[in-house]
């Protein structure tokens, strides 16, 4: 068992605004609600797997809807502290330990803060590797893990239960429900035994935030450059460097979703996303797609840039870091390849991109 | 039609300094005086220094521009802050962060008094929180001066998009209290992101204090000196703002000290990408100028301590300069500061017969500085021990050098402040002419701008933020800045993703140097 401490979420906090692909929200806010909590409440637990009892019931949990809302609108106490015990009763079963729903942007501190607030233990794993816009793009799906009952909670601490034929349908009655709260809420379900969910998710997943968060830090303190000691870490390419010169966004359904155009010496890169950075253009032609995480770090700091986040002017190094292994099967393009999304070509690794 | 000139001052920690320029913006005439409290003594003796020297005419004065590091002093300093109370306009009561988490805590102490969360603000698609009480406001306010608080910090959820309850608020707290009470309003300071909206508004609240009546009595100086031409205030982006704005909103002025002495130095040295290092009296700034204009963070903005959300020069600051303290420890180890003599110097340092070392007592014992008063031998160091502490100086100063480069090896160094012959013998540093009064010269130089601040539909997106940034470049050109290098310097865009037609606030700003007279 590790117990969180307050430089842990530092480095977490960049480790995972890298993974989130520009999306699962700025973890700056979460950082420092998961901070506040750490300073005036009681300790955050991480287990692995192994150290959980057998019939444990695990809940995977994150906000759902647009990161712009969460750095405005922040969340209150009531939210955190309803959640659960919605769920239990829900359920009709106690909830012994919680997991992050994706471990990509903000929402790695959701499980942490309402572990702390609770008094339960968070396992290091998640359901997804990395961020993705909707709710049916997660290795539980993959896994037949039932969505439902999904459990939503809003900033006043009211709660709704969607009950839905799939994963697909939870996404779209969760989303409409979300945009009703204000376009930001809290969502547990794909509810699992602990049997179930070794099986269906990603494990080590905070481990990873921390080592990536990390190599950044150490390589800063030694003097090094530390976006070549991320990408050393992370197996990623440095895609090209340049000015952002127009955001177009909108929130839109529930998403955060435009387009970048960066200026870079060769010509212009546009970046498509809906909450995550999903695809980045030269010209016309596609230079990485996902599942392939797309991060924008602010070049002279090399701290990551999320969606809401982008500034006019802001001198950016746009870097591309492989797919978790589970979503470059055929199954997994399937529910999370470029096609999926609406755009017509095919996924091509980001090795194989490049000469 | 030689006779027109623009004087610039930089009211500094330690010294108020000021330059006459002309229409080609050459240096005519400089002088510096230590800087006074109040702070318009010292830029009355510059002004009628500079009007008896070079016999002007006041009328031929077409501009007097002042930058200071006054409010960036008085924040770091921690003194002379107003106690601020904060309201925020939150039905849902977000106190998962509190105010001022994660601030240094002697400035949160010393600030914050307390906060109190009321009902109302905004969602995201335009529908109220919970329904706005204008009685609350009124209890929360007399509640918190009642704690003590001096002005009001007031912050709205989604207040950049609907502005409506902050005003409101605003007018309540009048009848309150008067006209004059201190108010800020957070939609007034920044966009979206409610903490650092709410860290700027609650800074820009405490700071009205310092530079309130301060700057109100520079103007009445200046007039009375017979000078009739409007004086302003140079802010962080390197343009100028009127004495007004810069009362209502200190905090646009907080990096104009470093802004002017960056800009000072390139245009000293014709150098448009360089390092520059500015040693002061009380510290020593780096920072960067990329094509004549300093870096800029945008991302991870702090100043002492504190989360920012507007783009201000990347500037690197250690505690350093020229009345700074030396000790000696046990094991004879020197240390520089980081307090300082500031501008009681010629009373305090060993070298004017007080009993203070300073980093200027070791400089001028080796011929590094020169005082036209002052006597070598009251300082009681050997030469030894004055390049010792001299080299302990500026190793630590090219530290800092290095740090700022990154991987731009073959970028200049440009040295400027009374301090810069510091640095006189260290390879690839140049020391410019006049780089005592760089940003004197700097805030000289201030270049004009126009900002456009409107909400428009964008569904036509290109053609209309187009129109929009001639608009701004036309405001900046019509103000005096030169047509040919006008340029866009801010763009900011906040959709009202609630309404059709694409509506969104747009906020243009344009910039340019000055046209010759």
């Amino acid at each position: 068992m590790k117990q969180i401490t307050q430089s842990d979420l530092d480095d977490l906090a960049v480790g995972v605004a890298i993974l989130g692909s520009g999306g699962g929200g700025d973890p700056s806010y979460r950082r420092m609600i998961a901070k506040q909590q750490l300073e005036k409440g009681g300790p955050i637990n991480l287990l692995k797997f192994s150290e959980l009892d057998s019939n444990s019931i695990v809940a995977p949990i994150g906000f759902m809807g647009a990161p712009l809302v969460s750095i405005e609108r922040m969340p209150s106490t009531r939210q955190f502290l309803s959640i659960i015990p919605a769920v239990e009763k829900v359920y009709g079963r106690k909830i012994d330990a919680l997991i992050a729903t994706e471990i990509g942007g903000g929402n790695a501190f959701t499980p942490l803060i309402v572990a702390g607030k609770m008094g339960i233990p968070v396992v290091d794993a998640d359901t997804i590797g990395r961020a993705f816009p909707e709710l049916q793009h997660s290795t539980c799906n993959l896994f037949g893990i039932s969505a439902s009952p999904a459990v939503l909670t809003d900033i006043h601490g009211n709660t709704r239960v969607i009950i839905a034929n799939d994963a697909f349908q939870i996404e779209q009655q969760c989303r409409l429900a979300t945009v009703e709260m204000g376009s930001s809420a809290l969502l547990c379900f794909y509810i699992m035994n602990c049997h179930e969910a070794k099986k269906a998710t990603i494990p080590d997943s905070f481990s990873h935030g921390f080592a990536i968060g990390r190599s950044i830090r150490q390589a800063k303190e030694s003097g090094a450059n530390p976006i070549e000691a991320l990408l050393e870490y992370s197996k990623g390419v440095w895609l090209d460097s340049g000015t952002i010169i127009d955001i177009e966004q909108s929130i839109s359904k529930g998403f955060l979703q435009g387009n970048v155009l960066v200026k870079t010496e060769t010509g212009i890169i546009k970046i498509s996303y809906q909450n995550e950075y999903l695809v980045a253009f030269r010209d016309e032609t596609p230079i990485i797609s996902t599942p392939d995480i797309i991060a924008i770090l602010e070049i002279e700091t090399s701290t990551p840039i999320t969606s809401e986040s982008l500034a006019y002017g802001l001198r950016v190094a746009i870097l591309g870091l492989p797919s978790p292994s589970i979503w470059q099967t055929e199954k997994g393009l399937e529910l999370v390849g470029p096609r999926s999304f609406g755009y017509k070509f095919d996924y091509k690794p980001i090795s194989k991109r490049l000469p | 039609m030689n006779n027109s000139y623009i004087i610039g001052i930089d009211i500094g920690g330690t010294n108020t300094d000021a330059t006459l320029i002309d229409n080609q913006s050459h240096i005519l005439f400089k002088c510096k005086t230590p800087t006074t409290s109040p702070l318009e003594n010292g830029v009355r003796t510059v002004l009628q220094n500079i009007i008896k020297h070079k016999e002007v005419i006041p009328s031929a004065v077409k501009g007097v521009f002042v930058g200071t590091t006054h409010t960036t002093n008085a924040l770091l300093e921690n003194r002379d802050l107003y106690k601020v109370g904060v309201i925020r306009i939150a039905g849902h009561n977000p106190d998962t962060i509190l105010p001022c988490f994660g601030w240094p805590q002697e400035i949160c102490q010393s600030v914050f008094v307390g906060c109190i969360t009321i009902d109302g603000g905004y969602e995201c698609d335009g529908r109220s929180i919970t329904p706005f009480v204008p009685s609350q406001v009124k209890e929360a306010a007399s509640k918190l001066v009642e704690q003590g608080a001096e002005s009001i910090a007031i912050i709205g959820v989604f207040s950049p998009i609907i502005s409506d309850q902050e005003t409101e608020s605003a007018k309540i707290i009048q009848e309150l209290f008067g006209q004059d009470f201190p108010i800020s309003l957070s939609y007034h300071i920044g966009g979206v992101g409610f903490i650092e909206r709410e860290n700027s508004t609650i800074l820009n609240c405490a700071l009205k204090k310092p530079i309130g009546q301060g700057f109100r009595n520079l103007e009445r100086v200046k007039s009375e000196l017979g000078i009739n031409c409007p004086l302003l205030i140079t802010q962080n982006d390197g343009s100028v703002i009127g004495v007004q704005q810069a009362v209502n909103d200190p905090l646009l002025t907080i990096s104009s000290g470093a802004t002017n002495s960056f800009i000072g130095a390139s245009k000293l040295t014709n150098l448009r990408d360089a390092i520059v290092v500015d040693i002061g009296g009380t510290s020593t700034d780096i920072g960067m100028v990329i094509n004549g204009y300093p870096k800029r963070s945008i991302h991870n903005v702090r100043i002492g301590g504190i989360n920012l959300n507007f783009p201000i020069p990347d500037v690197l600051s250690l505690a350093l300069g020229g009345g700074s303290y030396i000790s000696f420890d046990n094991e004879s180890r020197i240390h520089i500061g980081p307090k300082s003599s500031g501008k009681n110097i010629f009373k305090e340092a060993k070298l004017f017969g007080g009993d203070k070392l300073t980093l200027s007592d070791a400089a001028a014992k080796i011929g590094c500085f020169h005082f036209s008063t002052g006597n070598i031998e009251n300082v009681p160091i050997s030469q030894e021990s004055a390049h010792n502490i001299i080299r302990t100086a500026t190793d630590k100063i090219e530290y800092c050098i290095q740090r700022m480069r990154g991987n731009r090896q073959d970028i200049p160094v440009i040295a400027v402040g009374g301090g810069a012959p510091l640095l006189e013998n260290l390879k690839g540093v140049l020391l410019p002419e006049n780089a005592d009064v760089a940003n004197a010269f700097g805030a000289a130089l201030a270049e004009i701008s126009g900002t456009i601040d409107t909400v428009v539909n964008l569904s036509n997106r290109e053609e209309t933020l187009n129109k929009l940034k001639e608009e701004a470049t036309n405001i900046a050109i019509k103000g005096g800045a030169d047509s040919k290098k006008t340029t866009i310097i801010d763009v900011q865009i906040t959709p009202y993703h609630y309404m059709k037609n694409q509506l969104a606030r747009v906020i243009i700003k344009a910039s340019g140097p000055r046209h010759h007279i």
